[in-house]
């Protein structure tokens, strides 16, 4: 049997009542950015082309919905690979959008580096090669492999947002909408860093050749 | 004669409270009912003083003013909390990250141990207590902006429902920690937000973990983490808010995944939640325990995993002593189930929701989990437990099985009410027929309430079936375009019916004795 309640309704508590659920917080909060830091840190840079759609998020902000040229399924399935990785994509009979994805890789290369080697020109985006379904390793020093999740005719990489200050947000939108429908091409770029699992983290945004970094 | 019935009653309500802290309602009824015995000298001075004494009638002038406060400093530690949040959002640049984040999360730390520190001391002072719960609150807020500033400063691109699961993650251990209920209720009710938002934007979701899987095994994870915790603060609000959460959740899945089961599992299946929410026994935690001790291989250890689980049922029931009834939270529950199941049956009762063109949009809409298996070991789980909890609450010590007249009555409403989805599932739509078993369910269960809470001198079900009456009639009267004169009979036959009921009744109530559980 428990003892009998003690007089007092607030029974006092020991330190570690509250240093277990601090500890554990304070763990939370480090390990959001565990997977960028590493990017970062031990990551390749790589631009792509991207196209921006804009939504908000009540608790972390304005951010712009990225969506990249790999992100279409029709860019992917123009690559060498697809017929192999198509398969386990797309299991037969399943409306499968919201099971947990399939992961894939997409290698990506710096097509500045293969016409001109010596040339290190940023800014400019690296093209897909080809898609596999295991991490490539050995990758010449101008290609890598980004890691990709696969969710019904969407391709998630993880670098679908990019958080904007309010302060910027507006102008920056306009920039946007002016290349946009400008008689140049739009070039509006992301860089991005790929750690050595394949892993991705948004660093900048290119437009029209200028870097933007929030 | 008046004096004696209220006495018994008063004193009978205030036997079932002691030890458990009585509401200010009744202390101030017991205040004022004493205060009319001592001058009409039925009790002495002395044994008004100990009344006094029992329940601080002193306190009670200040314990308005004290809630009032605790409101204030609350509301006041919810806007901090939002406007760090919404700081976070704004994505100030003047600040660099690093400085951000280094003080967003200095100001939880201290928030939290102040809070702790101030809740922790010994003494009689209420009023740093007080202040404390209100700064732990706020610790729990900035919890969610340092979690939305780390995912911003990387522009991470999981969802909302990962950054509300992760925080509550950390509200809910802070909870369990110092066994504050309120926050429980905040890492549920950020759990909830989450939850609602990622059935909206699912495809986003990055991590499997966190992700499609937790969705599809919600009811048992908020059944796993919050239900100990409720026994743990001894919280019925608590209890109640777990209890709409996992049923809520629990329903998703059903309406989901029941339209790919044969015809009469998924009518069953319908049904489980209220059958769930009925069945729930505390004493069932107890006896889960008790028989788990006696199988013997399992002794060393699923006895210590098991403690743990079952530690809140066990001990709380003693230490928490919210009341002395065996049974916390049991009437909550059924609450609960009546409510939602009159709000359901008044639904159904509109001739629209049976009729094929109406449900037809909704059943042709593709299935989101089709295969899987997770969600039927959810499903399979809680209708286990559930058969589990109503063979219990028949067993009858060396008697045969019996259910209380009550219980057997909901069952056959339950059993009705699958029955007639199992038809409409097989036979297709009777919008005639299922409309009419409808109203007279949601009559029949509205008038039912009404008589438990007269009986049970409770008022909530007496108004609740009041009002679910009389919005079923003024809902048929707008729903059916008749002409007047067959309203005006329809109305007269009705009150005519009422009256021939409330006569047998009458007689009824006479003639035999009624058996209030």
């Amino acid at each position: 049997m428990m003892p009998p309640p003690s007089k007092s309704r607030w029974p006092q508590l020991g330190l570690w009542a509250i240093a277990l659920p601090l500890l554990l917080q304070t763990l939370l909060i480090v390990a959001v950015p565990l997977q960028a830091a590493m990017a970062t840190l031990m990551g390749t840079t790589v631009i792509l082309r991207t196209v921006p759609v804009d939504p908000y998020d009540p608790f972390r902000g304005y951010y712009t919905t990225l969506r990249y040229d790999i992100s279409q399924r029709g860019v992917l399935s123009t690559l060498d690979g697809w017929e192999a990785i198509q398969a386990n994509l797309d299991p037969p009979d399943t409306p499968q959008l919201l099971r947990p994805g399939q992961s894939f890789y997409v290698v990506l290369a710096d097509q500045t580096q293969v016409e001109a080697p010596s040339a290190t020109i940023v800014g400019e985006p690296w093209t897909p090669i080809r898609v596999t379904r295991d991490r490539p390793r050995d990758l010449p020093p101008h290609q890598i492999a980004l890691k990709g999740t696969y969710r019904g005719d969407r391709i998630v990489y993880g670098l679908e947002r990019y958080y904007l200050p309010e302060a910027e947000r507006l102008d920056l939108e306009n920039r946007i909408r002016e290349a946009q429908t400008g008689t140049e091409q739009p070039r509006f770029f992301v860089e991005v860093r790929i750690g050595p699992l394949g892993n991705a983290v948004p660093i900048a945004l290119w437009l029209q050749g200028d870097r933007i970094e929030f | 004669m008046q004096f004696s019935n209220r006495t018994g009653k008063l004193i009978a309500v205030g036997v079932v409270r002691e030890g458990a802290v009585a509401s200010d309602e009744f202390r101030r009824e017991l205040q004022r009912e004493a205060h009319k015995w001592r001058t009409s000298e039925l009790i002495s001075a002395e044994q008004y003083q100990q009344l006094a004494e029992q329940y601080e009638f002193a306190t009670l002038e200040t314990a308005a003013r004290d809630r009032f406060i605790m409101i204030l400093l609350g509301l006041g530690s919810i806007l901090i909390g939002i406007g760090a949040i919404t700081f976070v959002a704004a994505n100030w640049q003047a600040l660099s990250q690093t400085v951000k984040a280094g003080l967003l999360f200095i100001a939880m730390l201290m928030c939290d141990l102040s809070g702790f520190g101030l809740m922790n001391r010994v003494g009689p002072n209420d009023r740093w207590r007080r202040l404390g719960q209100a700064l732990l609150l706020l610790g729990a807020l900035l919890l969610g902006a340092n979690l939305a500033l780390m995912g911003q400063i990387v522009h991470t691109s999981s969802t909302r429902y990962e950054l509300c699961t992760t925080w509550a993650i950390g509200v809910l251990a802070m909870a369990y920690g110092i066994r504050l209920p309120f926050l429980g209720m905040l890492a549920l009710l950020i759990l909830g937000v989450g939850y609602w938002s990622a059935l909206w934007d699912m495809v986003w979701l990055q991590n499997s973990l966190l992700g499609v899987w937790t969705l599809q095994i919600m009811p048992l994870l908020v059944a796993a983490l919050f239900i100990p915790l409720a026994y743990r603060c001894g919280s019925p609000l608590l209890f109640a808010l777990s209890a709409i959460a996992i049923n809520s959740s629990l329903m998703i899945l059903i309406l989901d995944v029941g339209r790919s089961l044969p015809y009469w599992i998924d009518a069953l299946v319908l049904i489980l939640p209220f059958a769930l929410l009925w069945a729930y026994d505390d004493t069932l935690w107890l006896f889960l325990g008790q028989q788990l001790q006696r199988l013997p291989f399992l002794r060393p250890r699923r006895r210590a995993s098991r403690q743990t689980a079952m530690e809140p049922p066990t001990s709380s029931r003693r230490t928490a002593a919210e009341s002395d009834d065996e049974r916390p939270f049991q009437p909550v529950a059924r609450g609960l189930m009546l409510l939602s199941l009159s709000l359901i049956y008044w639904v159904l009762s509109f001739r629209d929701a049976w009729l094929a063109s109406a449900s037809r949009t909704f059943l042709e809409s593709p299935l989101l989990w089709r295969n899987s298996g997770l969600v039927m070991l959810t499903l399979s789980l809680l209708a286990a437990w559930t058969v589990g909890a109503w063979i219990y609450l028949g067993w009858r010590q060396q008697r045969p099985w019996r259910l209380d007249s009550l219980s057997a009555i909901v069952l056959t409403f339950l059993g009705i009410t699958a029955g007639l989805f199992w038809l409409t599932f097989a036979a297709g739509p009777l919008p005639i027929f299922a409309t009419t078993v409808m109203n007279v369910l949601l009559a029949v269960l509205s008038l039912g309430m009404m008589r438990e809470g007269l009986g049970a001198g409770t008022r909530a079900p007496f108004w609740w079936g009041l009002v679910m009456l009389t919005l079923q009639i003024l809902s048929r009267v707008l729903e059916y375009e008749t002409g007047l004169l067959v309203k005006s009979l329809v109305f007269v036959v009705c009150g005519v019916g009422f009256i021939v009921v409330g006569l047998w009744f009458e007689h009824y109530v006479r003639t035999l004795r009624v058996d209030t559980p």
